[in-house]
C-alpha cells in the first residue's frame, strides 16, 4: 500500500479520534461555550459586520450601497491625509521615547544596591498611574494653555517673549502633543523593562561580571540582548496605541488648529459622531486594522529576539 | 573602585530623585490647585493660596 493510501485509510480514524477526545472532554467544552458564545456576540460579530459596512453609506438608519466608495472618499478627504503626516510623527516621537526614557528609569532602579530604595522608587513612579487619563490630560491642557504652567514658568524665567498658546499655535500644537506626559517615563513601560531584567538569571550577570564586563559595557551586551522581547513588546503596543489612540487628542485639541493635530482614530471619532458617516468611519477602522497588522508583523520580524537562557 | 561604585549609586539616586519629581510635578500642582477658588488660582498662579479652599470637594 502507497504512503498516500496509508494516509487516507487514517483519515477516518484520526477524525474518530478527535471526535472521541472532544466527548471525552465534554464538561470542559461544555463550560468554556458560554464565553465563547459571548464573545462571539459581542466581539467577532460586530468586527465582522462591520466588513460590511464599509462598502455602504450607512447615517444609522439608512443605508445605500457604494462600493469601493468610502476608500476613494479616505484618499480626498485631506483631514485624514493630515492625520497621516501627524501619526508618522508622532509614532517616531513616540517609540524614541519608549526606547529610552522608561528603560533608561529601569536600568537605573535594576543597579541600586538597596531593595527598599528600589521599591519605593517603584512605587513614586507607578503613582500617578492611578490618576484617571482624562484627568492626565485635562491636567496638561491646563499647564500648556496660555495662562498655564508652562508660561508662567518661562514668564518667571524673564522668558515672557517665547510664550504663547502652545496647543493653539498651528506649528507647535502637535510638538506641545508629544511634550504631554514629560518626563515621559511611563510606569507600565518601566515596569515590564524593570520585570525583564529582574528576570537575567544571576548566574549570566556573575558570568559577565567575572569576563570584565561592568557598567555601560553590562548594559549594551548582555542586559539589553536579553530584554529584546519586552523592547519588542512595547515597541508593537506603541504603535498600536499611536496609531488607534485620539483621546488626548479629543480631550486637548480637537485636532486643532485646523488639521495640525488631527489623527486617523480623531477623524474616525469625527467621521462617527459628528458626520454620521459610520460606514466611512468603519472603512477608516479596516485600514487602521491592516496598517497596524502590517507594521506588528514587521516589527516581530526587524526585532526576532534570538536570544535564549 | 568602591568609592567610584559609591559615587554611581548617588549618581543614580540623583538622576532618579529628578525624573521622579519631575514625573509628579502636575498631580502636586492639580491637588494644589483643587484647594483653591477660581479667584485664588488667577491671583496666585502655581502656589498655594489660603484660606484653603474645600468647596471642590464637598460638592464631590
Amino acid at each position: 500500500m502507497s504512503g498516500l493510501a496509508v494516509d487516507r485509510a487514517r483519515a477516518p480514524e484520526r477524525r474518530r479520534g478527535v471526535l472521541s477526545r472532544v466527548y471525552e472532554a465534554r464538561l470542559l467544552y461544555l463550560m468554556v461555550l458560554p464565553t465563547m458564545v459571548l464573545v462571539g456576540l459581542f466581539q467577532w460579530y460586530p468586527l465582522l459586520s462591520g466588513l460590511g459596512y464599509t462598502l455602504y453609506r450607512y447615517d444609522g438608519f439608512r443605508s445605500t450601497y457604494v462600493g469601493l466608495g468610502n476608500f476613494e472618499q479616505m484618499l480626498r478627504d485631506p483631514a485624514l491625509k493630515a492625520s497621516i503626516g501627524n501619526v508618522l510623527t508622532l509614532v517616531l516621537a513616540r517609540v524614541a521615547i519608549v526606547l529610552t526614557v522608561p528603560l533608561g528609569v529601569a536600568l537605573l532602579i535594576y543597579h541600586l544596591k538597596s531593595e527598599r530604595w528600589r521599591y519605593w522608587y517603584r512605587v513614586g513612579f507607578v503613582l500617578p498611574m492611578v490618576v484617571p487619563t482624562v484627568v492626565v490630560y485635562l491636567l496638561w491642557s491646563w499647564i500648556l494653555e496660555y495662562e498655564g504652567v508652562v508660561n508662567t514658568l518661562l514668564r518667571a524665567l524673564g522668558l515672557g517673549g517665547v510664550t504663547r498658546a502652545w496647543l493653539g499655535d498651528a506649528d507647535l500644537a502637535l510638538y506641545a502633543m508629544v511634550a504631554v506626559g514629560f518626563p515621559w517615563v511611563g510606569a507600565f513601560n518601566m515596569l515590564i523593562y524593570l520585570a525583564g531584567l529582574q528576570n537575567i538569571p544571576g548566574e549570566i550577570q556573575d558570568a559577565a561580571t567575572t569576563d570584565g564586563a561592568v557598567g555601560l559595557r553590562k548594559v549594551w551586551s548582555i542586559e539589553l540582548p536579553l530584554i529584546l522581547g519586552q523592547l519588542r513588546l512595547l515597541v508593537i503596543l506603541t504603535f498600536i496605541s499611536v496609531l488607534e489612540g485620539f483621546e488626548p487628542f479629543l480631550i486637548m485639541t480637537n485636532g486643532g488648529p485646523g488639521t495640525a493635530t488631527m489623527v486617523p482614530g480623531l477623524r474616525l471619532y469625527h467621521a462617527a459622531i459628528n458626520d454620521f458617516e459610520l460606514g466611512y468611519a468603519t472603512a477608516i477602522g479596516l485600514v487602521l486594522f491592516f496598517a497596524l497588522f502590517a507594521l506588528t508583523l514587521i516589527n516581530m520580524r526587524l526585532l526576532r529576539s534570538d536570544v535564549h537562557y | 573602585m568602591a568609592g567610584r561604585r559609591r559615587l554611581q549609586q548617588l549618581g543614580a539616586h540623583a538622576l532618579l530623585s529628578a525624573l521622579l519629581l519631575l514625573t509628579l510635578v502636575p498631580f502636586a500642582l492639580m491637588l494644589i490647585r483643587s484647594f483653591k477658588t477660581f479667584a485664588q488660582a488667577m491671583a496666585t498662579g502655581l502656589l498655594p493660596a489660603l484660606p484653603i479652599h474645600y468647596g471642590g470637594y464637598l460638592r464631590a
